[in-house]
């Protein structure tokens, strides 16, 4: 492999960087040592090698690489997780910017969103991903500063049975006794609306539309829409078969007087 | 790391499960808005690091009588420190969500507290507490939902994302829970019984106990089935007093478990598999319900998954990701929109659908879900807990429970069954079970000159039947403690449990019983009517002698419909040849029975 590979907006950004190589199964050690040397010439400020397998054990400082370089040796096997980015994004710096090679069918860019990354492309012919980590970094000066009381460094703070504790029955008071009136725990279920299914062909849909009561139909075991077949998600309001299980279009089912006589 | 020091801790406390499950969907959520999250039992997470954190959800459930769960006790128990400064959570914003039952008297108290507590320490609150209520015709998202819409844009607006940085949208997929490996090593599947015998048996590692007797106690012609199942303790070294619960965990019936795979094509029933968490703190199932050794799809579905519990809508919400099927997608994703509310009630909630009827239902969507996600998409079975109704001094070495079988019909044509109560009253006598025992809430007094009053109409009488015996087991010296039994059930002849016991004892003047048969005549007869015939004798036991009173029980308007027979007792006019005895008014009653519940004298444990 060679620095040609590499998309020129990563290359502009070697110049004075910490540069992260990662490489894994399969890669010759030969081939990653050769381009590393050949990466001198770009003079970056630092190189590090690492197998991906070792990645997440080294354990490097967090904020520590401007430019990530992975999985770009032949054969290109690792593919790149969600856990895998996740540990790379803590590693790099902000408006750093990760390049790499995605054979899998993984959703890299997905995979890349979610672990934070921003300015996300993906090159299909060569399957060549780029992407940058924001440009901020949070946290560091909204920290506030007072000493944290000592009570809670104690070691053996958990188990200390002589402590004495506060009456917990004294941080409730009168309103805290009050229960959810009966009523309001109630969804209406008879004002709820009734539903048309979506082809409607026995007038439920226009009678609806039109606002007018609806006189339940009794007799007829038929189905007028066609979906009485599916499950009650997919069922008219009047649909006789309400409460069965879903059955295969033609097959005859038994209806009870119960559910002939709704009303009732 | 999502971005840098963009951190959101979740920390839950769980009885059955419930709480954990919601606090890893707020894990999630928490990812889109591009936290770095972590999801943490309040026991596991190391309290001294609490004042460092910028964002915690809590969800604390409340348990038994107005308790916190086990997994939060010591967490709990920290910050009830005296020596705590009140500055000490001054860098916290945070939010508590609740989940409770209302049908309790102190509903939510464990949420309500913890919130207090922070305050007081200093933490800012996001929002007011959410109190999600089992009561509510749409159970706890009624509360939990909207209550989480309003929490993500506050907590963005006070942790903004940087410039050209969006939330994800709200259909992108979080990373499964676990990850799912295919094995082919045969190793025993035989549930691992412990070589020596730990005294401590618990949710962790249950005692497989053998049953010896499981009858049922009500007549042929009652309409009800109702068990008095005996478990034999044998050599475990169990022990239990009266007011102790004991939990046992329930499996899917065979035919339920066939049902399952016929919408799960996907999954092959003899297939072994072996689970590893995805994240560091995530936990996975307990090793006797499924081996980290491995277990067959077969054994998960009869074991772990849960799939006769009704869906809630994050299920609806993960189905509709994996769905390719137009129809079935348009409405998967209709029942999860704010419109369409109503629908998702009476669909699934109003009559009562299990997930395997809506699975049959999407049944297209359902083959589509990857193996994996079968673990975010099913809850796990949840263990549940009976007042134990035996008493080890009159039944040593066992353990009985009076299960009434949960069956009921709505619209749907197939009645709904309980899981746990129909696979309890399936139970071969021979047959070993898991269970463990877990301290009762009630405390009885210590002082033997106290009367006892018990109300426990049904299987209410349980703990009671428990105690009694306890009381009663050696022959009488003279004096012994005065116990007053209020009963209540549908017939004489058809559902008075313990009846032989019970007016043995009355004859032997042990005992004052006192028993409602609410349909044995035109007028419905109940425990409190008898507590209403009863008011001179009642205000007398509770002012002069200063008696505790328990209510136990099912049924939602009893315990308030008790109370007021109490309260209706003291305000009766008793002329007992004192001069200053006005009768009390209204406010004199509340007060007292408010200052008997403080005391302890006043307990309930009712259940819905």
């Amino acid at each position: 492999m060679s620095i040609s590979i590499i998309p020129p907006e990563v290359v502009s950004r070697l110049k004075d960087a910490t540069v992260l190589i990662l490489w894994g199964p399969g890669s010759s050690p030969e081939d990653v040592q050769k381009f590393s040397q050949e990466l001198s010439s770009q003079q970056c400020n630092r190189v590090v090698v690492e197998h991906f397998e070792r990645l997440v054990v080294s354990g490097h400082p967090k904020s520590t690489f401007s430019v990530v370089l992975s999985n770009l040796f032949e054969p290109h096997t690792t593919s790149h997780s969600f856990d895998l980015l996740s540990e790379v994004i803590r590693i790099m710096k902000p408006s750093g910017i990760v390049c790499g090679k995605e054979l899998s069918d993984l959703k890299i860019s997905a995979n890349l969103k979610l672990a934070g990354f921003c300015n996300i492309t993906v090159d299909s012919s060569n399957s060549i991903f780029c992407a940058q980590t924001p440009n901020f970094e949070v946290g560091s000066s909204s920290k506030l500063s007072f000493a944290k009381p000592s009570v809670w460094t104690l070691s053996d703070a958990l188990v200390d049975d002589q402590v004495e504790l506060i009456n917990e029955d004294d941080l409730l008071d009168e309103s805290d006794l009050i229960k959810p009136d009966a009523e309001s725990l109630r969804v209406c279920g008879t004002t709820g609306k009734r539903k048309a299914c979506k082809d409607c062909s026995c007038g439920l849909a226009e009678e609806l539309g039109a606002g007018q009561a609806v006189k339940t139909t009794t007799t007829s075991a038929t189905s007028s829409c066609g979906s009485c077949y599916l499950g009650d998600a997919f069922r008219c309001a009047s649909c006789p078969y309400l409460g069965m299980p879903a059955f295969k279009p033609g097959e005859k089912i038994q209806l009870s007087e119960r559910q002939l006589n709704p009303d009732l | 790391m999502m971005i840098f020091e963009r951190n959101l801790l979740v920390l839950y406390g769980s009885q059955t499960g419930t709480a954990q499950d919601l606090a890893e969907r707020i894990g999630r959520e928490a990812l889109r808005f591009r936290f770095n999250v972590k999801v943490l039992e309040m026991d596991d997470f190391e309290v001294q690091l609490l004042p460092d954190q910028y964002i915690v959800i809590f969800v604390c459930s409340t348990t038994g009588q107005g308790e916190e769960p086990d997994n939060m006790k010591k967490f709990w128990r920290f910050l009830l420190r005296r020596d705590l400064p009140q500055n000490s959570l001054l860098a916290m914003n945070f939010g508590v969500l609740g989940l409770g039952d209302s049908s309790y008297q102190k509903f939510n108290f464990a949420a309500k507290k913890l919130h207090k507590r922070l305050l007081q320490l200093g933490a800012k609150p996001i929002l007011d507490p959410a109190l999600g209520d089992d009561q509510h015709d749409m159970g706890l998202d009624a509360a939990i939902n909207p209550w989480l819409e309003n929490l993500w844009p506050m907590i963005l607006q006070m942790f903004p994302l940087p410039e050209g940085i969006q939330p994800l949208s709200p259909d992108f997929l979080p990373p499964a829970k676990y990850s799912v490996t295919k094995i082919d090593s045969v190793t025993s599947t035989a549930h691992q019984s412990p070589t020596s015998h730990p005294p401590y048996y618990s949710a962790k590692n249950p005692y497989n106990v053998e049953v010896s007797q499981n009858v049922r106690v009500t007549s042929a012609e009652h309409f009800q089935d109702v068990r008095l199942i005996t478990f034999d303790l044998n050599d475990s070294g169990i022990t239990y007093s009266p007011g102790d619960v004991v939990l046992v965990q329930p499996t899917n019936s065979d035919d339920k478990v066939d049902m399952l795979f016929q919408v799960f094509p996907q999954l092959a029933k003899h297939q072994r598999l072996s689970l590893s968490s995805n994240k560091v703190e995530t936990k996975l199932p307990p090793d006797w319900i499924l081996p980290a050794a491995g277990f067959t799809t077969e054994e998960c579905a009869r074991r772990y998954w849960d799939f006769l519990s009704i869906p809630r809508k994050s299920f609806f919400e993960l189905l509709a990701r994996f769905s390719s099927d137009e129809m079935e997608r348009e409405k998967l994703l209709e029942f999860v929109s704010a419109e369409g509310q109503q629908e998702l009630f009476n669909y699934c909630n109003r009559p009562r659908r299990t997930m395997l009827e809506v699975l049959h239902d999407f049944y297209k969507s359902a083959a589509q879900v990857p193996v994996e996600y079968l673990f975010d998409l099913i809850p796990a079975i949840k263990p549940r807990a009976f007042s134990i109704a035996s008493s080890a001094k009159t039944n040593p070495k066992q353990l009985q429970i009076l299960v009434a079988v949960v069956q009921y019909k709505t619209k749907l044509s197939e009645p709904r069954r309980g899981l746990c109560s129909t696979w309890l009253s399936k139970l071969v006598p021979g047959v070993r079970i898991p269970l463990w025992v877990r301290s009762g809430t009630l405390r009885f007094p210590t002082d033997p000159a106290t009367p006892v009053i018990m109300i426990g109409p049904g299987t209410g009488c349980s703990p009671f039947r428990s105690y009694i015996n306890d009381q009663r087991c050696c022959e009488t010296t003279g004096s012994e403690r005065d116990l007053y039994l209020y009963f209540g059930c549908r017939n004489r002849t058809h559902d008075f449990f313990f009846s032989d016991e019970w007016l043995s004892l009355e004859q032997q003047g042990r005992l004052h019983l006192s028993c409602a048969f609410s349909r044995d005549q035109p007028d419905k007869i109940y425990v409190q009517h008898r507590m209403d015939e009863q008011r001179l004798l009642l205000r007398r036991l509770l002012i002069h002698q200063r008696a505790w009173v328990f209510v136990a029980g099912n049924a939602k308007q009893m315990p308030d419909q008790v109370t007021q027979a109490l309260r209706m007792a003291l305000m009766i006019d008793d002329d007992d040849g004192a001069s200053n005895n006005d009768a009390w008014t209204l406010d004199k009653a509340n007060h007292y029975i408010t200052e008997m519940i403080k005391q302890s004298r006043l307990q309930l444990e009712t259940w819905s």
